[in-house]
């Protein structure tokens, strides 16, 4: 990582290339057009509504998983084992597998576009026609990515609740069902959604800033494809990290 | 270019009249290009065309959405109001609804150059700009082309435009003010 930072002679490009991205939030505003709100549906519709059925795959196999595991070789009773499916899928699970699927779908895309459009002179051409970089190709990508981070999540707590009661319970799963609140907490959901926000911003910031930082040229942009992906997955394990020691 | 463009010419050419800026050897015409859009950017916002030599388009619009994005982007209007402008303009250029059709739901990839510069000059006329710039490149394949041809037909509608400015390496043309640069 380090050659990469003195490769691309981060202190100069910081200033020249990462700037749009430092004062992204002033740019709010730009919500306003229809224009940029169009970027960003686009975005969360790439980002979030193609992955769903992937992602409640992978949360229904979980769940079931979670559940068979902690019954079968803890020897633990399925109403137990769904409490931590319930606790560990929310605060832990949903948010890092949601986050790792969109990161390995769509930081990779964020990323390449990004430096096609500066190989394409499509940067230089919005600047002509008075449309601010920051506003329209950066806001929607970035608020995009976050939203469907939690989307995505939200889909993995909920097929994996779902797997995990259908595989303890089997015929009888209305009666989980209808005892959901004693595995779920409101303070479990919220967490789920701060925790799958910030990595879906996070890694939506990363994407961009190497879209920003790799040189325009056709050759770099598989490289910051998997810079994206690789250096994505990275910051989430390290973000995910973080926050088990402080909370 | 980091200084006031004004201070750097002869003469401002960002006022109406048609002007003709010579860009000195070792000087790139495309930093000219930038920095005179960025200046009639402040005087007139969101009302200038710039027309280069490599007529980009956005890659991942299709060229009805790049023919509107700076007026949509701009005047926040609705699409079906748009969508009449685009009519108007394909109109202008003499294209048939079935060849306006087939070219506006198109990606740019799969346009050849004479139609990206088609689509680049039609999304100019959309913008009903205050300020014209043009490559000297582009100039001079404009005006060396057959007046009815699409292209041509929609450059001369361009040039009544009050603030025409050429920027490059050409010699002058008739009919513009020269602008140098100061050293």
């Amino acid at each position: 990582m380090l050659s990469f930072l003195i490769h691309t002679g981060l202190p100069v490009l910081m200033r020249q290339s990462l700037f749009p991205l430092f004062f992204l939030w002033r740019t709010l505003p730009a919500l306003r057009s229809h224009a940029v709100r169009r970027v960003l549906l686009k975005q969360i519709y790439f980002t979030s509504n193609q992955a769903a059925y992937l992602v409640s795959a992978i949360g229904f196999s979980l769940g079931a998983i979670v559940v068979l595991q902690i019954h079968d070789q803890y020897g633990q009773s399925w109403e137990t084992a769904l409490r931590v499916l319930g606790r560990l899928g929310l605060s832990e699970l949903a948010p890092l597998f949601g986050s790792l699927i969109m990161v390995a779908r769509s930081s990779s895309a964020v990323a390449s576009e990004l430096v096609n459009m500066r190989a394409g002179g499509e940067f230089r051409c919005l600047t002509h026609h008075g449309i601010d970089i920051s506003g329209y190709l950066l806001l929607p990508r970035v608020l995009g990515m976050t939203i469907s981070a939690m989307v995505l999540s939200g889909c993995i707590a909920l097929f994996s609740m779902m797997g995990g009661i259908i595989f303890s319970a089997g015929w009888d799963a209305g009666y989980q069902v209808a005892q959901i609140e004693r595995m779920l907490s409101p303070d479990l959901i919220l967490i789920c959604i701060a925790k799958s926000g910030m990595f879906g911003g996070a890694a939506a910031l990363l994407a961009c800033a190497i879209g920003l930082l790799t040189r325009p040229v056709p050759t770099e942009i598989p490289k910051a494809a998997s810079r994206a992906v690789f250096f994505g997955i990275m910051l989430l394990f390290i973000i995910d990290f973080v926050w088990s020691l402080i909370l | 270019m980091t200084f006031a463009v004004q201070d750097a010419l002869s003469v401002n050419p960002i006022q109406p009249g048609r002007w003709w800026l010579s860009v000195p050897r070792g000087q790139a015409t495309a930093s000219w290009i930038d920095a005179l859009a960025a200046s009639a950017h402040d005087q007139w916002p969101g009302r200038v065309a710039v027309l280069d030599s490599s007529a980009t388009l956005i890659s991942n619009l299709q060229v009805w959405e790049n023919l509107i994005l700076p007026v949509w982007h701009r005047e926040n209007n609705p699409l079906n109001a748009l969508e009449e402008r685009v009519v108007m303009a394909c109109e202008l250029a003499g294209m048939t609804d079935a060849q306006r059709e087939k070219f506006v739901t198109c990606l740019p990839a799969m346009l050849d150059r004479g139609g990206r510069r088609l689509a680049v000059l039609l999304r100019s006329v959309l913008i009903d700009p205050d300020c014209v710039i043009v490559e000297d490149e582009f100039w001079r394949d404009m005006t060396s082309q057959a007046a009815d041809a699409p292209q041509v037909r929609l450059f001369h509608c361009l040039q009544e435009i009050p603030c025409f400015v050429v920027v490059g390496r050409l010699p002058k043309s008739s009919g513009f003010v020269s602008v140098d640069v100061v050293e």
